[in-house]
């Protein structure tokens, strides 16, 4: 079984510069820790040979790695243009009211993390969710309660 | 050579001719025409057009603004900057607003007001009002960058100027920007401080006030201060500098760019080191030692006649052991004083120097431009010389190939190839020059360990030409400068002393093994010259007035008890110098950004044998070298203290491989009974066969070495 330094070195010898293997260490990174915390950051930048400082930069880039612990589940509203337009941003609301948070916090039961994204490639079926990075597309305020209740009943 | 082939542009009417390749910005200057620019900064790589502050209109091209920073003059292109376009006046308006939208404007307040771009251009550029009457957002502040640097985030523009230095300049890559769009921030990673040799350069480099200086923070206004041009005295680059002071005090150091030189970077320890100025322990009087009453302060009057006696007590038995960090007129006065006066003619050298690589002479800035990079001698360069790493660096970001083993073929298919030894072995630059000879080489340089060894050797042989044999045992030997006091050889060599007469700016380096203790300034305070590790003379000028006359004050007055002519103005010491050592040049045409001497022809013949690094059977060569943040200065400039090494042990790629170690792990160094534990740290930069540690973690490791995880 190959650790995950061994693992980030294979990446790495694909790439001219070592560097260019930031993303796909990330993600192993998150993988194996759950999330970016500081530890995981320096554990990859070692694997890297680069500092952790570069490392974050890159992470706190992407939507998709997470420098704070996440739910179990990770609810993402797209907030860009396309959804705004067709109010995207009540659909936020709806989700913090039926799930008691804000956006950007998790749930206390750990159930349940909400965010804002970027845009998420379904500008035509606004507004879009992303439900544990399955899409659910042209979402009203309506449709939310049904969707929390169905991540909390567990399917 | 082809002459460089030009275009011509036209920018706001007025037709230039520039070289092929030049920036805009540039083409608009040699028109006399100011583009207004943030984030632009050409030493930091391509332009990124991150501000906006920049925008022209211009033909042909897409039919709305662009960032003039990002395109290079063409032939025929017509460009229309504010002054001539209202379109581009308009986009110049609205980024300005656009920046202020989050900038506090808190000018009055702010250490960078006075002398702040983004202040500056306000006030010429942009609606010189806002329509934005909401709340501007706020951050805790200042966060502590480092013990040296504070940020003020809601300042920041955003231009990335500073990690563009950390990235892509230095390549320490600790200062970055993390998130994303507005939300962007300037950080380090969690609470750790930006600790990288060169991290000063970002103060200088922010176009605002959101990066600033700790030790500089409220000190003073620009209106009150002066610029004193002078040289940095630290190491043996001698970056140009700038000493702002301010009623009589030395309040920062900036750099002074000299493009053949630094390049306008500074390392921190050349920056901040200046606050041992104000030492604790700075000896302001002369220290006797009495007897049964143990030391006593003496007036000067008092310390020349103890002075006085002990030369002469000392019948010609003396030693003088140098720093390499006196000046040229200094180390001269003091061995005309004692060579020509005492017949003293035996003196204990910092280091070995030789004047022959003057053959293979090029200015720093060359290594910039050289194919092939030698990096040899396996100390790290970075800890000696900082600002030739950054050379070296560039050269690599280029495409030269930075070997740090000698490959003779690669050197000799070279069209450019430059030689940087640092470490043992190099006999002052006279191996170095040697292998330079036998490679054919454009440049070599030798980076010596003192930041004026060189000029201390040769003002030493012109003050005198006779010689005479070591004494023994030694009747006085006279300590000169702090880092002899430091020297434990120095040390030894006193023990054997049956008097010892030490100069020092410290307490703590002369105190109790000195019977007479002159008090020394430092190269801050002096006027004179150094020699750099390219053989440029350097002018140094007194930028405060030190609270004890100089060295060359009161050398000369001793001098006259000798009946020896010395002058107490260094100008005049130097003519002495000059005429028989660089070739007459008198004081006042050194300059403020000194020319490099031309290559002298290769020298006749110089004999000498192989490079000799002590040879280690089998396993790895332990290389120790002193820390940059060290010595007598940096010991007394408490914000420099956690830059001191890390305890790491560096390792080449490859023997990290064959040994399965692992980037960041623990691993064990032993050699004959001893060990340490530390951090294993890989490096490119390193040959195979050796491992580095500093002096402050290498304890009593012997050269042979041995790593275990
Ligand atoms: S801190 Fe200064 S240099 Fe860095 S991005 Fe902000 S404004 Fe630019
Ligand atoms: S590199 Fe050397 S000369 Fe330049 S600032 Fe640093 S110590 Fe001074
Ligand atoms: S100076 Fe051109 S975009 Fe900043």
């Amino acid at each position: 079984m190959s650790t995950y330094y061994e693992e980030v070195q294979e990446i790495k010898a694909q790439y001219p510069d070592g560097r260019s293997a930031a993303l796909p260490a990330l993600r192993l990174a998150q993988e194996k820790h759950g999330y970016l915390s500081p530890e995981a950051l320096r554990e990859c930048a070692d694997a890297l040979g680069t500092t952790p400082a570069l490392c974050e930069a890159v992470a706190s880039f992407y939507d998709m790695l997470h420098l704070a612990p996440t739910g179990r589940h990770i609810v993402e509203v797209c907030t860009n243009v396309s959804c705004a337009l067709v109010g995207a941003q009540q659909v936020l609301e709806s989700f913090e009211q039926e799930l008691g948070i804000r956006a950007g916090e998790t749930t206390d039961d750990g159930e349940v993390t909400l965010r804002p994204i970027e845009c998420l490639g379904g500008c035509g079926w606004a507004t879009v969710v992303s439900i544990d990075h399955h899409y659910r597309t042209h979402v009203k305020p309506a449709d939310v309660p049904a969707i929390v209740q169905e991540l909390r009943s567990g399917e | 050579m082809s002459a460089t082939e030009t275009v011509t542009l036209t920018i706001d009417g007025v037709a230039v001719e520039v070289p092929k390749g030049t920036g805009l910005v540039e083409a608009a200057l040699a028109a006399g025409i100011e583009i207004p620019v943030f984030c632009y900064e050409p030493r930091l790589g391509p332009a990124v057009g991150a501000c906006r502050m920049c925008l022209c209109q211009i033909e042909p091209g897409p039919p709305k603004p662009q960032a003039a920073c990002t395109l290079t003059a063409q032939d025929g292109m017509v460009v229309r900057t504010a002054l001539t376009s209202a379109v581009a006046a308009d986009a110049q308006n609205a980024t300005l607003e656009f920046i202020l939208v989050n900038h506090p404007l808190d000018c009055p307040v702010c250490d960078k007001g006075g002398e702040c771009p983004l202040q500056d251009l306000t006030f010429r550029y942009g609606p010189g009002n806002t329509r934005m009457t909401f709340p501007k957002r706020t951050f805790e502040k200042p966060i502590p960058v480092s013990p040296l640097i504070a940020l003020d985030r809601e300042r920041c523009i955003l231009c990335y100027r500073c990690t563009r230095f950390s990235e892509g300049v230095a390549e320490d890559g600790q200062l970055v920007a993390v998130d994303r769009g507005a939300g962007t921030m300037i950080a380090t990673f969690g609470d750790e401080p930006y600790r990288a040799p060169f991290s000063g350069n970002v103060i200088e480099l922010c176009p605002v006030g959101a990066l600033t200086s700790t030790t500089y923070r409220f000190e003073a206004r620009p209106w009150e201060i002066l610029d004193v041009p002078t040289v940095c005295g630290m190491c043996p680059v001698g970056c140009n500098v700038n000493a702002t002071t301010r009623e009589g005090n030395v309040k920062r150091i900036l750099s002074r760019n000299h493009p053949e030189v630094d390049d306008g970077w500074l390392c921190d320890k050349g920056r901040f080191s200046y606050a041992h100025l104000h030492a604790e322990d700075r000896v302001c009087d002369p220290i006797l030692r009495v007897r049964r009453r143990g030391f006593e302060e003496v007036s000067w009057e008092r310390a020349l006649d103890e002075a006085e006696r002990l030369l002469r007590e000392a019948n010609g038995r003396i030693v003088t052991a140098l720093s390499g960090s006196e000046t040229i007129e200094e180390a001269y006065a003091l061995g005309k004083l004692l060579r020509r006066g005492l017949g003293a003619h035996t003196a204990f050298f910092p280091e070995e120097s030789s004047d022959a690589l003057d053959a293979f002479r090029v200015p720093l800035s060359a290594i910039r431009d050289a194919d092939v990079v030698a990096v040899l001698g396996d100390a790290p360069v970075v800890e000696r010389a900082p600002i030739v790493e950054l050379w070296i660096k560039e050269a690599r970001r280029r495409g030269a190939r930075v070997l740090y083993e000698l490959d003779e073929e690669a050197v000799r298919g070279a069209e450019t190839a430059i030689l940087v030894w640092c470490g043992p072995g190099g006999h002052g630059g006279a191996t170095v020059a040697v292998l330079a000879q036998r490679l054919g080489l454009s440049g070599a340089f030798y980076i010596p360990e003192t930041a004026n060894g060189r000029g201390v050797c040769d003002a030493w042989s012109c003050s005198d030409d006779a010689e005479s044999a070591s004494p023994d045992p030694i009747g006085l030997l006279i300590v000169s400068g702090d880092e002899a006091a430091a020297n434990p050889d120095v040390r030894a060599l006193a023990e054997k002393a049956e008097r010892v007469l030490v100069i020092s700016m410290f307490q703590g380096l002369a105190a109790g093994w000195a019977d007479l203790v002159l008090p020394g300034t430092s190269y801050l305070e002096r006027d004179g010259t150094y020699i750099n590790l390219e053989g440029r003379v350097q002018r140094l000028r007194r930028t405060v007035i030190p609270p004890v006359p100089d060295e060359l004050a009161w050398i000369s007055k001793l001098a006259e008890r000798f009946d020896v002519e010395l002058s107490p103005y260094p100008a005049l010491v130097f003519e002495e110098v000059s005429a028989i050592a660089f070739g007459g040049i008198p004081f006042g045409e050194i300059g403020e950004r000194s020319p490099l001497p031309a290559a002298t022809g290769a020298s006749a013949q110089i004999e000498l044998g192989e490079a000799d690094g002590p040879a280690v059977d089998g396993g790895l060569r332990l290389v120790r070298y002193r820390p940059l943040f060290s010595g007598p200065a940096v010991e007394r400039v408490h914000e420099l203290d956690f830059q001191r090494p890390q305890p790491e042990a560096e390792l080449s790629e490859e023997d990290a491989r064959s040994l399965g170690v692992r980037n960041g792990e623990e691993i064990t160094i032993r050699s004959n009974g001893t060990s340490v534990r530390l951090r294993a740290r890989l490096s490119r930069e390193l040959r195979p066969g050796v491992v580095r540690v500093s002096d402050d973690f290498a304890g009593e490791l012997k050269p042979a070495v041995e790593i275990s995880k």
